[in-house]
C-alpha cells in the first residue's frame, strides 16, 4: 500500500499497477486509473488512492509538516494515462460516472476539456478549495 | 319447447367474450432468421405486442444497441449471438417482466464514458435473465435501479485486461430483492459487484480469475451469499460499508498473494460469518472497523494468515471454529482487543486436558509474538521457524508484553468442531 521511493529528487507520479496496487485510505484494489490518485509527500513517501475522494479524505486527516508540501496527483479523465497536477486540475462532479467511493468526482487537464464532459455527461464543476470542503461535508461517515 | 331468450342469452354471450379474451391474451411467436421475413431482433419488437416470444435463430447478429421496451421474452435458438463489435452496448431493457434466455453475447464496446454492458436492465423490474453466455464484454450483465430480477445459470467471461477497460461481471447499482443464483464468472474486474443493494440472495455461484474481487459488496444491506465458491481472486470476498449480510457455505479458495484476502470485512456491523471454508489464502478473513460479526463454525485451513483483525473492529466472536495448519492463527494490530475467541479448535495448541472435558486446561494465545513482529516489519519472515523466534514466542506467551493480553481462548477444544464444508 504504502510504497517508499528511493528520495527521488523530481517526485514524478508513480504509475498506479492495476490488481497490485490498493487504495491507501479505503484498501480496495485500485481497479480504474480514471479516477486513481496519488500523493507524494515531502519525504518522498508515496500514497495511492482509488478515487479523488479517497485522497482528499486521506490528505485531510494528515495533516502535519510532510503533508503541507506534498505533492498531489490525479488521472486526466479522458486520457486515463495522463497524470495532472492538483492545482492545474479542474474537477466536476457529475451523477453518470460512478466512482469506487460513490461519489462520482472526475478531473480533467483544463477548461476545452470540461466542456467537452459537461456535454456528455452534464455535471458542475469545482474548484479545489470547493472540493475539499466537498468532500469533507458530503463523504459518508464510517 | 319454449326456453325464454333471457335464460339462452347469457349462455350464448358468455362464451363469446371469453373468446375474445382469449384471442387476444395469446402470445404470439416471432421467428428472427437471418434469412426469413424478420431479420433482426429490434424489426420483431416493433412487431411484437406485450407477452409475445422472439425467438432467434442461428447467426451473428451484429448493429447498434438493441432497445426492448416491451414486455417480452427473447430466447436464442443455439448458435444464435449478439455482437457489439467492441463498440456498442448490445441490449438495454427497459420493460418490466422481459425474459431473456438462451443468448450469446460477445464483444460489448469499451467506453471511458458509459458502462456499456452485454445486457443492461434500467428501472424494471420481474425480469428474468437465463442460460445466457456472455463473452469478452466491458460490463456483463448490469442492473440499475430494478427490484425482484433473477439471474440465473448465466457464464460472465470478461475480457481479462488488467486496466481500465475491464468491468463487472455481474454489477447492481441501486437494486432490491435480487436473486443471482448457479452463474459463473472469470476475468472481470469484479465476478459479482454491488453497490446499494438490499435484500438480494446470491447463492451457488462460482466467482473465478477475476482481476479485483470474486465478490464485491459497497453500501448493501440484508443480503446474503451462501453456497458459492471464490477461487483465485485478489480476494474472494470483499464486503465494506454494509450491515446486516450472511456469508455461509461459501469455500473461499487460494485467493494467494501479496495482501491478498479470501473474506475482506470493512465497515460490516451486524454480519455472520458461518459454515464456510478458508483454505490455502493468503489471509483469510480480513476485519477492519467491523463491529458485532459472529464468526463461527468455520474451517480455516492452511491459510498464511486466518485472521488478522484491526483493533478498531470490536464485539466480534470467533466461536468454534477450526484453524487447522495456518502459518499464523491470529494477527491483530494493537494491543486492545475487544474480541471474543472462545471454544476453537486450534492445531498448533499444544496444551492438555487432565479432566476429560474436551477442553484444554490451560488458555491458548493465537497471537505470536512472531506474527506481531512480521505484521510490522514484513521482511522479518525470514526468521520463520528459527531458534531465536521460538524462544521469543515462549517468552511473550508468559509474559505478553506486545501482543494483546485479552485475546485469549480460555476454552480451547481437544478436538476438531464437525464443520460439513
Amino acid at each position: 500500500m504504502v510504497l517508499l521511493s528511493a528520495c527521488s529528487a523530481n517526485n514524478k507520479p508513480q504509475p498506479i499497477n492495476i490488481g497490485q496496487d490498493n487504495c491507501a485510505y479505503c484498501k480496495m484494489g485500485i481497479a480504474d486509473t480514471r479516477f486513481a490518485s496519488e500523493i507524494i509527500t515531502q519525504k518522498g513517501k508515496i500514497y495511492k488512492f482509488d478515487s479523488i475522494e479517497c485522497m482528499v479524505s486521506f490528505y485531510q486527516d494528515h495533516q502535519n509538516a510532510d503533508f503541507d508540501k506534498a505533492d498531489l496527483w490525479v488521472h486526466d479523465f479522458l486520457h486515463p494515462k495522463e497524470w495532472v497536477p492538483e492545482k492545474k486540475a479542474k474537477f466536476i462532479k457529475t451523477d453518470k460516472i460512478h466512482t469506487p467511493m460513490g461519489m462520482d468526482l472526475i478531473a480533467v487537464k483544463n477548461d476545452s476539456e470540461i466542456r467537452e464532459i459537461k456535454k456528455q455527461l452534464g455535471g458542475n464543476s469545482m474548484k479545489w478549495s470547493r472540493l475539499l470542503q466537498y468532500v469533507k461535508t458530503n463523504m459518508r461517515e464510517h | 319447447m319454449n326456453i325464454p331468450l333471457k335464460k339462452v342469452l347469457p349462455l350464448l354471450i358468455i362464451p363469446m367474450f371469453l373468446t375474445l379474451i382469449v384471442e387476444s391474451s395469446e402470445a404470439k411467436n416471432i421467428n428472427v432468421s437471418q434469412n426469413g421475413s424478420v431479420t433482426t431482433i429490434e424489426e420483431a419488437l416493433k412487431l411484437a405486442h406485450n407477452g409475445d416470444r422472439i425467438i432467434v435463430d442461428k447467426g451473428v447478429y451484429v448493429g447498434n444497441q438493441i432497445n426492448v421496451n416491451k414486455q417480452v421474452t427473447i430466447i436464442g435458438r443455439k448458435g444464435a449471438i449478439l455482437d457489439g463489435m467492441g463498440k456498442y452496448q448490445i441490449m438495454v431493457v427497459t420493460a418490466d417482466s422481459v425474459t431473456i434466455e438462451n443468448l450469446t453475447f460477445r464483444n460489448a464496446g469499451i467506453s471511458y464514458v458509459n458502462d456499456n454492458a452485454a445486457i443492461k436492465l434500467k428501472e424494471v423490474r420481474d425480469c428474468i435473465i437465463k442460460h445466457n453466455k456472455l463473452i469478452n464484454n466491458f460490463f456483463g450483465i448490469y442492473l440499475a435501479k430494478s427490484k425482484y430480477c433473477t439471474i440465473s445459470q448465466d457464464s460472465v467471461i470478461g475480457n481479462g485486461r488488467e486496466e481500465t477497460a475491464s468491468g463487472g461481471g455481474i454489477h447492481l447499482w441501486n437494486c432490491d430483492h435480487i436473486t443471482i443464483t448457479h452463474n459463473y464468472t472469470s476475468k472481470n474486474r469484479d465476478g459479482i459487484y454491488f453497490e446499494f443493494v438490499n435484500h438480494t440472495t446470491i447463492t451457488h455461484n462460482v466467482s473465478e480469475n477475476n482481476i479485483r474481487y470474486g465478490l464485491h459488496l459497497m453500501y448493501s444491506r440484508h443480503d446474503s451469499y451462501t453456497y458459492n465458491l471464490f477461487k483465485d481472486n485478489h480476494a474472494g470476498g470483499v464486503v465494506m460499508y454494509c450491515k446486516f449480510i450472511t456469508v455461509k457455505h461459501n469455500v473461499f479458495q487460494h485467493n494467494w498473494g501479496p495482501s491478498e484476502d479470501g473474506l475482506l470485512l470493512k465497515e460490516l456491523n451486524d454480519g455472520v460469518v458461518e459454515d464456510n471454508r478458508f483454505y490455502q489464502n493468503s489471509t483469510a478473513v480480513y476485519s477492519e472497523g467491523s463491529n458485532r460479526v459472529m464468526i463461527d463454525h468455520n474451517n480455516f485451513i492452511r491459510n498464511g494468515w486466518a485472521v488478522k483483525i484491526m483493533s478498531n473492529s470490536t464485539q466480534n466472536d470467533f466461536v468454534n471454529n477450526n484453524f487447522i495448519e495456518n502459518a499464523f492463527d491470529v494477527v491483530t494490530s494493537g494491543r486492545v482487543n475487544d474480541n471474543e475467541f472462545n471454544h476453537n479448535y486450534w492445531t498448533a495448541y499444544k496444551g492438555y486436558d487432565l479432566n476429560k472435558d474436551g477442553i484444554g486446561d490451560v488458555p491458548y494465545h493465537p497471537v505470536s509474538l512472531f506474527s506481531y513482529i512480521v505484521n510490522q516489519q514484513s521482511p522479518a519472515m525470514i526468521l520463520m521457524h528459527s531458534i531465536f523466534i521460538q524462544v521469543l514466542d515462549v517468552a511473550e506467551k508468559a509474559l505478553p508484553v506486545l501482543t494483546p493480553k485479552t485475546l485469549v481462548d480460555h476454552d480451547p477444544l481437544m478436538n476438531r468442531v464437525v464443520v460439513s464444508i
